[in-house]
C-alpha cells in the first residue's frame, strides 16, 4: 500500500491508495502490447507493427487520465508508470535494431542511457528518503518521442535522420537530469 | 491474416498525420513556456520547467523537420 501525495493538508492523515488500481492496471496492460509488436516484426508486418506500438503510447496517456477519474494516483503509480516506459519502449527499440529496421548505436547508446537515468532516479529516491519520483519535464517529452521513434522505425520514416540525431538531445535531457538528481536540492526535504 | 491493414501510400500518410499530430504539442509547449514569463529564473522548478518546454519545442520542430524531408521538401 501507498499513499497520495493529493492532500497536502498539514496533519491531515494521508489518503492510502492500493497498488492494485484501475490506473495501475491500464499501465500493466502496456506489457500485452509487446508479443504482438514482436510477432509483427519478426514476420514483416510493418503496419501492424506500428499499429501495436501506438495502442501502448496510447494506453501511457489513458493510464494518467484513469488516475485522475478515479482518484488513485499514488508514488507506486508514478515510478511503475515509468518503469512501464522503460521497459515497453526499450523492449520494442531492442527489436526494431535487431531486426535492421533501426540503426543500432544509437538504439542502445539511448537504452543504456534510459537504464543509467532509472538508475538514478533509485538514488534521488534514496536521497529524498522516501518513495518519489524524479519529474522531469524534458524526460516526458524525450521519452513520448521515443514512441514515435519506434513508430518511425516501423514505417522506414527518415530513420537514419531521427534516431542519429535523437541521440544528442536525450544524451543532454539525461545530463539535466543527472545533475539535478545527484546534487540539487529535493523538493519537500526539509519537512 | 491479410499481410497489411492498408496500402503503402496511405500507410505514409498516416505516418505524416501521426508525426505532425505529436508536433503540435510544441505550440502547447511555446504556450506553456510564454507563461513562465516573469517567474523567478532562480527557483529550480521554473528553470526545469523552462528546460523541458523548450525540448518540446526542439522535439516538435526535429519532427516537422523529418515529415518534410520524408516528402522530398527538405
Amino acid at each position: 500500500m501507498t499513499t497520495s501525495p493529493a492532500n497536502p493538508t498539514l496533519g491531515a492523515k494521508p489518503r492510502v491508495v492500493s497498488p492494485f488500481n484501475p490506473a495501475n492496471a491500464v499501465t500493466a496492460s502496456r506489457f500485452l502490447t509487446l508479443p504482438p509488436f514482436f510477432w509483427a516484426v519478426s514476420n514483416g508486418y510493418h503496419q501492424y507493427a506500428m499499429l501495436f506500438i501506438l495502442i501502448c503510447g496510447l494506453l501511457d496517456k489513458v493510464d494518467g487520465l484513469v488516475a485522475k477519474l478515479f482518484d488513485c494516483r499514488s508514488p507506486f503509480g508514478e515510478v511503475f508508470d515509468a518503469i512501464a516506459d522503460g521497459i515497453c519502449y526499450g523492449f520494442a527499440m531492442i527489436v526494431v535494431a535487431v531486426y535492421g529496421w533501426a540503426p543500432a548505436f544509437p538504439v542502445f547508446a539511448v537504452i543504456g542511457l534510459g537504464v543509467l537515468n532509472t538508475g538514478l532516479r533509485f538514488v534521488y529516491a534514496k536521497r529524498a528518503g522516501r518513495a518519489i519520483n524524479y519529474k522531469s519535464y524534458a524526460m516526458e517529452r524525450v521519452v513520448g518521442f521515443i514512441g514515435f521513434l519506434i513508430g518511425f522505425a516501423t514505417g522506414g520514416m527518415e530513420v537514419d535522420y531521427y534516431y542519429w540525431w535523437f541521440l544528442p538531445l536525450f544524451a543532454l535531457v539525461v545530463l539535466h537530469d543527472t545533475k539535478r538528481m545527484l546534487f540539487d536540492g529535493i523538493p519537500g526535504a526539509d519537512r | 491474416m491479410k499481410a497489411e491493414l492498408m496500402t503503402p501510400e496511405t500507410f505514409r500518410w498516416v505516418l505524416t498525420i501521426l508525426t505532425l499530430g505529436g508536433a503540435v504539442w510544441a505550440l502547447y509547449d511555446v504556450y506553456l513556456i510564454s507563461k513562465l514569463r516573469g517567474q523567478d529564473r532562480n527557483d529550480p522548478l521554473v528553470k526545469d520547467k523552462r528546460f523541458g518546454f523548450t525540448v518540446g519545442i526542439i522535439i516538435g520542430l526535429f519532427g516537422i523537420s523529418g515529415v518534410l524531408r520524408f516528402h522530398g521538401v527538405l
